[in-house]
This record gives C-alpha cells, sequence and structure tokens, in this order.
C-alpha cells in the first residue's frame, strides 16, 4: 500500500533523501492525520488549537504526544511556547530513536528500530553507488577529537579539542544511549556500550529529562563515560568548531556516519589536528592497533632486521583520534603528535541541537 | 715426514685431508712430534711406550693431554684402554670446541675458536656443496619439541624427547659447540648446556673430560623444558636407538647454518605439520618470531583487520616451536607422515 503523500513531505523538511525509509518510519509513529498536522507546525498551542478546533488543552496534549515520540519539539521564543517539527535528519533520528527505545511497550518499537537500521545500510549503499559523499553533506563537520589520555602532555591542546575542558565548559552535562547502535546492541550484532552519547547543553539536557532518555551528569560522571569509551575504542567526534553540543562516542560498525566510511572507504568526517606514528624498534607486532584502528589506517608492513610485521601509519587514512595509542602494550611504541595548526578548526557557532 | 705432511696426514684422519683450517687446528694444539704419536694410534698406552721408546707413565701423560685438547679419544674395548685419534669432523669441531670452552689450552683456544668460525663460512660450505652434489647422506629428522604435542601416544618412542630420556640407559650434557661460538660473539642469547650423549662411553668421555654432566631423567626434563621455551630444535641421533639429542637453532648450528644461510639441504622434517586455527590466531606473531624456518607468513583473512598466521607446508619442519607460544592455542602440530617415514639408523652423520 503506497505511504500517504504527507509522510514524503515531512521527510523532505528534513532533507532526507528521495528513496529513504523516512517517510515509512514516520508512518509507524503517525496517522495520516496527525503527519498533516506536523506539517502546518511551527505553531503555538493556541494557533494549533484554532487550526484543528479543539480546545487548547487537546492541543497541547497533541503536540506533546508528537514530542514524546521524537517527531516535534518544543521551543520558547518571545515567552511564546511553540511547536515545531524536526529541522534535521539528525534530530529526527536521535528523537525517535530515543523514544521508541524508551518505550518498550509500544507496538512499533522493533519495526522504526529496523527501519532507521536498514536506512543507515541504504546509506553505505547510496554513496558506495556514487563514489562518495555528495558536496555539503551535513556530517562532514563532525570532526574527530583525540582521546585525552592518547595526547601526552600537549600544553597546545585546544579547549575544543581537549574531551576534559569540553565538559568542564560545557553548560550542562547529560547521556543518552546511543541512536546509531541501538539495534545493532539489542540484536547481539555490537558490543559496544550504548549509554555514552553526551550532551552539553542545558536544552539537549533537559530535553533528556523531560523525555526521561537519559540523564544529567556530573563531571566525574562524564570523565567516566568518556574513560568508558576510550576502552571500548569508541572515537569521540563532536559537531562544529569552538560551540560544542556534544560528544559522540562511536564506533565503526553502528555509527550512521562512521560505518559508510569502515565500508566504503569514504569517510565523511574531519581529522583531528594530531597523528599517530610508530617507533617500529618498539612495536613487537601485536596488531593489536589494527584491530584497533577503524579507519583502516594501520599497516602491517616488512622491515629489516625482524621476522614480525611491524605496524606502520598511513598518515592519508589517519583520523588522529588516538584509540591505537591506548592499548598499545609496549608504551611509547605509538604516538599521537599534533600535526596540524590551531586554524585548522574552524570557529563556528552551532545550533544543532538547541532546542 | 716433514712438518706440513703431519698435519696433512691428521686432516685425512677426519676425512678431509685439503682442509686448510683443519692442518692448522692441529698444528696449533700439537707439535710435529705428538702429530707423529697421534698418528700412531689406535693403541693401547703399552702399545703406543713400546712403538716410541717412552715409559708408560710419560705416554699415559701425553694421550691424557691430547684428550683434554679434544684430538684423542678414549675406547675402553674388553676391559683394555685403548685411544684413538678423533675420526670425523664433527668430532674435532666438537672436541676441540669443548677443550676451548673448557680452557684446556692456554692460549690457543681464541685462535681455535676464530679457526672454527671461518672454516663454518668457508671450507664448511664447500664440503656440504660436495656432500649435496655427490651424496644423498641422511642428515637426520626433526623431532617435535617437547610440550609440542599434547596427545603424546602419537609419538614413536624414538621422537618423542621425554621418552627417548627415559628409555636411555645414562644421560650425558655438554655445552652445545656450534652455538657456543656465536654466544661467545654476542650473536646468539640461546642456552648452550642442552646438548645430550647418550651411549655410556660418551657420557663416560663427558665426565672424564669434566666438559659436561651426568644428569637424572628429571634434570634431562628440565633442559628439555628450556630448549622449547628457547624454540630449540630437536634433533635425535638415530632410531630405534637414540645416540644423542641436539637442540639447534638454525642460525648457529653446524648442520642448519648452511641450509637456512645458502640454501643447502638439510635434515628432514618430523613427521609433523603445523596448523593455524585461523578463527582462533590472534594475529600476534609469536609463531612467526618463533619460527626457525621462516614457515609461518601473516596473511589477510576475511572478515579480520588483524593479519593471520599461515604455515607454509613446504617449509615447515614440524619441530613445534610455533606451538609452545602460542598464547590462544591457535597452532597445533598435525600428524601428517606415517611410521616408516623415519629409517631405522644407527644415528652417526
Amino acid at each position: 500500500m503506497a505511504l500517504a503523500e504527507v509522510y514524503t513531505q515531512l521527510a523532505e523538511k528534513v532533507k532526507a533523501p528521495p528513496d529513504s525509509y523516512i517517510p515509512e518510519i514516520i508512518s509507524k509513529l503517525a496517522t495520516p492525520e496527525e503527519a498533516g498536522m506536523m506539517l502546518s507546525l511551527p505553531a503555538t498551542p493556541k494557533e494549533f488549537a484554532a487550526k484543528y478546533k479543539m480546545d487548547e488543552e487537546a492541543a497541547k496534549r497533541k503536540l506533546d504526544e508528537f514530542v514524546m515520540k521524537g517527531l516535534v519539539f518544543r521551543f520558547i521564543k518571545e515567552g511564546q511556547l511553540r511547536y515545531f517539527f524536526a529541522r534535521t535528519l539528525g534530530q529526527l533520528g536521535d528523537a525517535t530513536h530515543a523514544a521508541v527505545f524508551n518505550h518498550r511497550d509500544w507496538p512499533v518499537r522493533e519495526e522504526v528500530l529496523e527501519l532507521w537500521e536498514k536506512n543507515s545500510q541504504k546509506t553505505v549503499e547510496t554513496i558506495r553507488k556514487q563514489g562518495g559523499w555528495p558536496e555539503g553533506a551535513t556530517s562532514a563537520r563532525f570532526r574527530v577529537i583525540p582521546l585525552k589520555r592518547a595526547v601526552k602532555d600537549d600544553v597546545d591542546m585546544l579547549p575544543y579539542e581537549d574531551t576534559e575542558a569540553i565538559l568542564k565548559n560545557a553548560s550542562a552535562i547529560a547521556v543518552v544511549n546511543c541512536p546509531c547502535r541501538m539495534y545493532q546492541v539489542e540484536h547481539g550484532l555490537n558490543d559496544k556500550p550504548l549509554l555514552v552519547c553526551l550532551q552539553l547543553t542545558e536544552g539537549s539536557a533537559r530535553y533528556a529529562e523531560e523525555q526521561g532518555i537519559g540523564k544529567r551528569l556530573t563531571l566525574e560522571e562524564g570523565m567516566e563515560i568518556l574513560r568508558l569509551g576510550e576502552e571500548a575504542g569508541l572515537i569521540p567526534s563532536v559537531f562544529g568548531g569552538d560551540k560544542l553540543g556534544f560528544i559522540c562516542n562511536c564506533d565503526g560498525q553502528g555509527c550512521s556516519g562512521l560505518r559508510v566510511g569502515v565500508q566504503t572507504g569514504f569517510f565523511n568526517v574531519e581529522k583531528s589536528r594530531y597523528q599517530s606514528s610508530v617507533d617500529q624498534d618498539l612495536c613487537n607486532g601485536c596488531q593489536t592497533c589494527v584491530d584497533r584502528c577503524i579507519f583502516g589506517a594501520m599497516e602491517m608492513v616488512k622491515v629489516p632486521g625482524s621476522k614480525k610485521l611491524k605496524a606502520h601509519v598511513d598518515p592519508e587514512k589517519c583520523y588522529g583520534c588516538g584509540s591505537c595509542v591506548i592499548k598499545c602494550p609496549v608504551e611509547g611504541a605509538i604516538t599521537l603528535k599534533a600535526v596540524r595548526p590551531k586554524e585548522y578548526i574552524p570557529l563556528l557557532q552551532v545550533d544543532h541541537l538547541q532546542v | 715426514m716433514g712438518e706440513t705432511d703431519v698435519y696433512r696426514k691428521l686432516a685425512e684422519r677426519v676425512n678431509f685431508p685439503q682442509s686448510r683450517f683443519i692442518r692448522q687446528v692441529f698444528q696449533k694444539l700439537v707439535s710435529p712430534e705428538e702429530a707423529g704419536m697421534i698418528l700412531a694410534l689406535p693403541a693401547s698406552t703399552v702399545e703406543l711406550a713400546e712403538t716410541f721408546g717412552l715409559d708408560e707413565a710419560a705416554v699415559s701423560k701425553k694421550l691424557d693431554e691430547f684428550v683434554r685438547k679434544g684430538v684423542v679419544m678414549p675406547l675402553v674395548k674388553d676391559g683394555v684402554e685403548r685411544h684413538f685419534c678423533v675420526n670425523n669432523i664433527i668430532q674435532v669441531h666438537d672436541a676441540t670446541i669443548h677443550a676451548a670452552l673448557n680452557k684446556n689450552y692456554e692460549p690457543a683456544q681464541d685462535e681455535i675458536v676464530r679457526l672454527w668460525r671461518n672454516f663454518r663460512e668457508t671450507e664448511w660450505l664447500e664440503i656440504v656443496r660436495l656432500r649435496d652434489n655427490y651424496t644423498e647422506a641422511q642428515l637426520g629428522h626433526v623431532a617435535p619439541m617437547r610440550g609440542a604435542i599434547k596427545d603424546t601416544s602419537q609419538l614413536l618412542p624414538y621422537e618423542d624427547v621425554g621418552v627417548i630420556m627415559e628409555e636411555s640407559p645414562t644421560i650425558g650434557v655438554v655445552d652445545c659447540p656450534c652455538r657456543w661460538l656465536d654466544v661467545q660473539e654476542g650473536n646468539c642469547d640461546k642456552p648452550t648446556f642442552v646438548c645430550f650423549s647418550l651411549t655410556p662411553n660418551a657420557v663416560k668421555y663427558i665426565v672424564d673430560r669434566n666438559i659436561g654432566r651426568q644428569i637424572s631423567v628429571d634434570e634431562a626434563y628440565d633442559i628439555l623444558d628450556q630448549c622449547a621455551e628457547a624454540g630449540l630444535v630437536a634433533m635425535p641421533g638415530g632410531a630405534p636407538r637414540v645416540r644423542s639429542l641436539c637442540n639447534c637453532c638454525t642460525d648457529c648450528c653446524i648442520t642448519f647454518r648452511p641450509v637456512m644461510k645458502y640454501g643447502y639441504r638439510g635434515p628432514l622434517p618430523s613427521r609433523f605439520q603445523s596448523v593455524v586455527d585461523v578463527d582462533l590466531c590472534n594475529g600476534c606473531q609469536v609463531c612467526v618470531d618463533r619460527c626457525p624456518f621462516g614457515a609461518i607468513e601473516m596473511v589477510k583473512v576475511a572478515d579480520s583487520r588483524k593479519l593471520k598466521a599461515s604455515v607454509d607446508p613446504e617449509i615447515c619442519m614440524g619441530c613445534g616451536a610455533c606451538v609452545i607460544k602460542c598464547p590462544t592455542d591457535a597452532v597445533t602440530l598435525k600428524l601428517v607422515r606415517p611410521p616408516e617415514y623415519i629409517p631405522l639408523t644407527t644415528g652417526t652423520l
């Protein structure tokens, strides 16, 4: 049965690719009538009530129901409570994932998670077919930041690439489940920790609390999450320049962005200012780094005077996350060094997820 | 007989009259007169005293000195002690190096060691080349090292290093002469006190000359464990009666060195072969490092970022060095050859 046109129209609002699963995902969470209502947003409850001929209380209840499903968001402008439909695909994805994941009793829960997983797989296929990411893909502003423990005594580390400083400077810290690997973790396909997505604005922390999808953390608890990610080989990444709304802790298999790179070789993240290098005299050839590096930057090569192959970093492929450094069993065999100037990171104000 | 002639004749006793190095070894160790006396062997002390018109005590003292220097061997037969001149290349090599190691002759020992080191890289290779061209002489078989085979019921008694020790009438150990040359130079850090002699005569010789010790089966197990730890290749001499057990590294050993360094024919593999379970292999390359023969490569496999170990069956000698230290038990020795594969021989090279 063909889907109602309204779903496609909503999908277009978040700039979903025409062949994506987004209309179908929305259809699981809203009737065609409700979808039509969402198309009319943004609106205040009063405006919404007038349009759909209901009293203001009922209007607010309906809108809050959309919010609970992760489709619609509240914001206050000039003292007025207003509701709007998701502005970006990322926002829609994160919020609907969190909503269904959190409601084990919703019959559509499994279907929605599966559709998102299929959607991520489809993106991989699309990028593979296209031979790369289209110009100006939004996720191109995702940037890897190094694992703090991998960067030894670098006094010049910038506050917006230093995970500890980022958390210290955040207006709030909250943690939510990583949407990207929810489906895989639930189906035993991914063993990485889930509760590692750090939200760093008051708005997003409040949203997590109101939706019941996460919890506020102290600085120390936030640091503990980063350590957990570090241990599990997760890559901290952020969106934007010096103003940051969150720290993702991504894996190469689940992350809807990184998995494309891992599977096709076309990554759409920016490198950190750092790069790994191997001291081949110290390297014991154990390949732990090869296993840790999700970017495929570590190769084993023949070196004179050694029967074992030794690790070698391809600088083109190294994103400077330091995951290899953390688990190298030989102190000093891999080091992470700054190779790009401070100006490499653009200073951008980012309003992503400011809701 | 001129001076050169006596040393040439001594070299002839070990089958290499042309050898400049062997002649020089004898020259460093004995005077022309002493050489003449040695050439009169085999003989008993009485016979020798008669031939040279000397008193028995003086001859006996002289013979002891020759034995200490490693150029003459004592042999008790029918209750009578007789002496004979060293009669093959390995014997003179091992005995004179043991003498040097034991500091039995100052100050020539450094010279002797230097001569043997040079011999190994020059004349010995020529000898090996001729041997390869003109004979199909057996150079022995590798045996799996201690601990490499979990189910020892697969092993024949003469390829099971533990059983070889248990069944030996006596066990003697000396330093490996081959390796000692390299350890002296700082070129090898493997244990040296690992060379087993398993006949009563040999053990008596070792003890009398004070170049090694007679040991118990338990002590032998300990040494075999050290060998396995160090990845030394077990080489039994003879089957079914094993008369010696070398534990070789392939860079020092006079037999393996020409094989590894220059590609000459060498000993044959054991009846076993290493196989890798790719799913269990963690890619640590310990086996690559341990394999004395370069038989293990790291290869790409599906579904793994790490390269995994892969054994080349053409190169694998079935020694088990890789098995001993594999941290995930991913490498095992598999029986691939029948019992008849090991010929029953006396075990002399």
